[in-house]
């Protein structure tokens, strides 16, 4: 699965920094074993082969009856989400998606880890803009994958002497906004950094405003949108993205404005589950191969 | 989106070649039971990584913590 290899990819940062990385799931240690030796996980793949685990944390699936998916060893598996643990298997903090299909980027989980913000990956596509503003869009990750959470993140230079409208700004200036589009993406919220309240000419109230450098930040996800049956599977998404804002100094403000711009994001080559219907044949495999009784 | 009518569309345009109807595919209700909660202590843990070694996850940890991730299955 994408995730067990993308936290493959962090594992040694992670490790650098005084974090061991450990996955659970409900799979029997031989099936574990193959998935460890064709993707080289040198991580520990913890085998909860009766959910015990799982259940003492309860955070069973319990929308899977007993009687469901019995070769593929349905029942019993949890909802998928990630906890950090202090040294004294504190929690420190947790992550769970709704959806079962949806994960956390490996970038993402290494910088809530380490309490620190993502950063551009320098391996990723990235572009500058100019105009009354720099704008530099870039990914967290070196490719976009299928159904794990990205950030796409949008740093906007503001010059000297000049301030942008916040969220919360009188409606007579044009605040700064961003607008991502793609074909095949799901977009989320933007972040954006906490504004400073400033005291303009000609309002009495303080007005939200941004001023220097900041970041907004928003969640990409490629949907299974891109890979419909009889479509070949794009290598790269253009992405674009518009930012819109109004500047102003101290005396005068200038016309709205806004910088567009077009990112190309790679698609990474997906790693694929090997399918519902040959589970059981490959548990059958195993079984023959080792003489052990994996079900 | 109109696709969300097509059974195999769910609610959130997710795309399967499965039925919306089957076990796998169900989603939980939103603010399901996450398990421990910040703060909590969580039930110890130890169990046989691929090589079938007994790993015990509060021994194991780094010098400053560890991250647990459950997922789904390796395989499918």
């Amino acid at each position: 699965m994408t995730q067990l290899v993308q936290l493959q990819g962090i594992k040694e940062s992670l490790e650098e920094a005084g974090y061991s990385v450990f996955a659970i799931s409900n799979d029997p240690v031989e099936i574990l074993a193959d998935f460890a030796s064709k993707h080289d996980i040198s991580f520990p793949l913890l085998s909860d082969n009766d959910s015990a685990v799982i259940r003492e944390f309860g955070i069973m699936n319990q929308l899977i009856r007993p009687d469901e998916g019995q070769s593929m060893r349905w029942y019993g598996i949890p909802y998928p989400g990630t906890y950090y643990v202090d040294t004294n298997m504190v929690v420190t903090d947790k992550d769970f998606h709704q959806h079962h299909a949806r994960r956390a980027s490996g970038s993402s989980v290494l910088a809530r880890a380490l309490g620190q913000e993502i950063e551009v990956h320098s391996e990723a596509e990235s572009i500058d803009v100019s105009g009354q503003i720099n704008v530099s869009v870039g990914l967290s990750e070196p490719a976009l994958q299928l159904e794990v959470v990205s950030q796409l993140l949008i740093d906007i230079e503001i010059p000297e002497g000049m301030h942008a409208y916040a969220s919360g700004a009188p409606d007579q200036f044009a605040r700064l906004s961003v607008e991502v589009e793609a074909d095949g993406i799901r977009i989320g919220d933007v972040s954006w950094p906490a504004s400073e309240p400033m005291n303009t000419l000609g309002i009495d109230e303080e007005v939200p405003v941004y001023k220097g450098r900041i970041r907004a930040s928003l969640p990409i996800t490629v949907t299974s949108d891109v890979i419909r049956l009889g479509h070949d599977i794009p290598e790269t998404l253009q992405v674009s993205i518009a930012v819109g804002f109004q500047l102003c100094d101290d005396y005068e403000c200038f016309l709205p404005e806004r910088i567009e711009a077009t990112l190309s994001c790679a698609l990474d080559r997906l790693v694929e589950p090997e399918g519902l219907s040959t589970y059981a044949d490959r548990v059958e495999a195993i079984e023959a191969e080792t003489g052990k009784q994996v079900r | 989106m109109s696709q969300t009518e097509n059974q195999y569309y769910d609610e959130f345009g997710f795309y399967s070649p499965q039925e919306l109807t089957r076990a796998t595919r169900r989603q939980p209700e939103e603010g399901f039971h996450t398990g421990p909660e910040v703060g909590e202590v969580v039930p110890s843990i130890a169990l046989p990584d691929q090589n079938g070694h007994l790993i015990n996850v509060a021994e194991s940890l780094g010098s400053n913590g560890g991250v647990v991730v459950f997922h789904r299955s390796a395989f499918w």
